[in-house]
């Protein structure tokens, strides 16, 4: 794993959940081991310590009726003697029992504060990494005016705490693996509520996609109650919200697409009637007075353009429709280029040079490349300069034909803008004899074969580039 | 949460193990009687097992012989009422008798050795002593008392704590 998808994976929600779980378990866990631990500690030590010097005491009050003052050094002995454990007897600092610890291992602070004190004192010690518990009696007796004061005999014992050290010693480790236990069941505990949470936005991710991708049916089933169900529950709100609204646009954009076929099929008939008057009209022009003339001239190209507006109104009707129909045969490139050329009076010469290799055959639609090629090569010689080159060849399993003019070109912002519907590439020329519709049209046919037109500047011209499939396959027919 | 992190912090800063400590007070200290401050009469009774002292108030000092004989005759209403009985036998009329000018001092016990636990043996040891110990007759409490019963000598004895 490489360090960037190491860190993007750390990121993730599932790995922030787990490590989160696990810290808390563990300060949890380790803060109680940590609270026991010292509970335990201090009982077990209190235990020790006081255990010895209570009993102590106790054995001290039994055994000082007997004792007189100043003890002699036989007392002394009979006195550490009566007292269990490794005791020493004291009288006045410088008298002691001949049994007992070594009073210099004793700590000085501590017997200075045992020599002038009406209280028990303990202190603990490290003596090279050994505990080691130090309890001091004093010894008071009361005057005969009521004062208490010491009466200079002393005890004093030493109680190694190595066997508690350990028992404490065992209970950190014992502290330590619990709460390391709790680890693996916090890990899996985090584990599967992360899972709980990632699924849904998982599916809410691949929802989203799909939405994005145009299927705007998609839903997802809300389960529970949770901030997570209240999300899907939004999500299904919004791609139905979404549906209604796409489904009223795309219905008023059908309507008005309708309007526009209903209109110009309607447009059709009159058209007609008028195509056959003006025709009438054209052939009788030279006898009708000049002014007349000029008028039924006007009416005639009129019509012919207007003509020619609904025919490709009807055409682009179908296309939207989704109605438009491939007739495919096999044709030989070539010779259909020309004939369109020739049909409308455009014969290769100085003005156009044509470059059409013979026997390039192709599974086309005759009709529609014949319109394609009307369009191009016409745009080239209405808008583009002389001479306008018809290169035709075979690029893999496309056939290419380039049409390039010698004029101005195309203003870069205008390059994809020009295979938009009733749009003009030169503003100043506000009436052609174009529909505006020529580009459109040229591009739905090329597409419709499974192609497409690309539009260039070449630096001395523009360039307008049809690719089509040699071998259309069947089953991209719509 | 911040709050629980100081307090996690504290407790790994108590540390493991068993720290050193300055020198700390526990209880107050064991007080030895005063001759001088009165003369008191110490008896040694027994509460759950255990041989424990009892100071009675005295307007005189008493012989070690009255100590014993009043010890003979078992723990008075408020001693009895704290739980303090006597394991030395009825004294059915005997009496005890003590010798304190030997070295050391001898206690005739009117009783066989059979009669006697280690106990009341040990009560009779602990009282005898205390009782020389405020009369001041005998210094030495670390020697003991012999003491001798109807059927043989035992010691001399010093008194027992545990």
């Amino acid at each position: 794993m490489s360090p960037l998808r190491l860190r993007s994976w750390l990121s993730g929600l599932r790995p922030r959940l787990v490590a989160s779980f696990a810290v808390v378990t563990i300060l949890a866990a380790g803060a109680a081991a940590a609270a026991g631990y010292s509970i335990a500690r201090t009982t077990i030590l209190k235990g020790v310590q006081d255990q010895t010097v209570l009993q102590l005491r106790d054995q001290i009050n039994i055994y000082l009726p007997t004792m007189t003052l100043p003890p002699s050094q036989a007392a002394l002995d009979g006195f550490a003697r009566s007292l269990t454990g490794d005791v020493v007897a004291v009288y006045q600092g410088a008298s002691r029992s001949r049994t007992g610890i070594d009073l210099t291992s004793v700590p000085a602070q501590l017997r200075r504060e045992v020599a002038t004190s009406d209280r028990m004192r303990f202190m603990r010690v490290d003596e090279g990494g050994t505990p080691v518990f130090y309890a001091g009696i004093p010894i008071v007796m009361q005057g005969a005016d009521g004062v208490v004061k010491p009466s200079g005999l002393e005890v004093y014992t030493r109680v190694s705490l190595t066997s508690q050290q350990a028992a404490i010693d065992e209970l950190a480790t014992w502290a330590w693996r619990t709460a390391a236990l709790a680890l693996p069941f916090a890990v899996a505990l985090a584990l599967l509520a992360a899972r709980q949470v990632l699924r849904p936005v998982r599916a809410l991710n691949t929802a989203a996609g799909q939405l994005g991708r145009g299927r705007l049916d998609v839903r997802l089933q809300v389960k529970g109650s949770d901030e997570l169900a209240q999300l899907v529950t939004t999500f299904n709100n919004t791609a139905a919200e979404l549906e209604r609204t796409v489904g009223t646009l795309q219905s008023m954009e059908a309507d008005a697409r309708r309007f526009v076929a209903d209109v110009s099929h309607e447009l059709r008939t009159p058209l007609a009637a008028m195509n056959a008057v003006t025709d009438v009209l054209d052939e009788d022009a030279g006898q009708l007075p000049p002014d007349t003339a000029v008028a039924a001239r006007l009416v005639s190209s009129e019509t012919r353009r207007l003509t020619r507006l609904v025919q490709d109104l009807v055409e682009i009707s179908r296309f939207d429709a989704g109605r438009a129909e491939l007739r495919l045969e096999e044709v030989d490139l070539a010779t259909a280029i020309t004939d369109s050329l020739t049909a409308r009076g455009w014969t290769p010469g100085v003005d156009l040079r044509t470059e059409l290799p013979p026997g390039i055959f192709a599974t086309l639609d005759r009709r529609r490349l014949d319109l394609v090629v009307a369009n191009l090569v016409g745009n080239a010689l209405r808008h583009g300069a002389p001479p306008v080159e018809v290169r035709l060849r075979v690029e893999g399993g496309d056939i290419v034909l380039e049409v390039t003019d010698h004029g101005p070109g195309i203003r870069e912002d205008m390059l994809t803008q020009v295979f938009d519907r009733f749009t003009k590439a030169d503003t100043a020329r506000a009436r052609s004899e174009g529909s505006g519709l020529g580009l459109s049209l040229a591009r739905e046919n090329a597409r419709l074969h499974g192609g497409d037109i690309l539009a260039a500047n070449t630096g001395s011209g523009a360039r307008f580039t049809l690719r089509l499939p040699r071998y259309h396959r069947i089953k991209e027919l719509r | 949460m911040k709050r629980f992190l100081v307090f996690a912090v504290l407790l790994l800063a108590g540390g493991c193990g068993i720290q050193p400590t300055p020198v700390i007070p526990l209880g107050p200290a064991p007080t030895i009687p005063n001759p001088a401050s009165g003369p008191n009469l110490t008896l040694y009774f027994v509460s759950q097992g255990r041989v424990v002292p009892s100071t009675r108030v005295t307007g005189t000092a008493l012989k070690p012989t009255d100590a014993l004989n009043l010890l003979l005759k078992g723990p008075n209403q408020s001693e009895f009422s704290q739980g303090i009985y006597t394991e030395l036998p009825t004294p059915n009329g005997k009496s005890i008798d003590v010798d304190d000018r030997t070295v050391p001092v001898q206690v005739f016990v009117p009783f066989s050795q059979k009669e006697l636990t280690d106990v009341a043996i040990n009560q009779l040891a602990c009282t005898s002593i205390a009782a020389l110990a405020t009369s001041s007759r005998v210094p030495d409490s670390g020697l003991g008392v012999v003491l001798t019963m109807t059927d043989g000598k035992l010691g001399p004895r010093p008194c027992q704590t545990f």
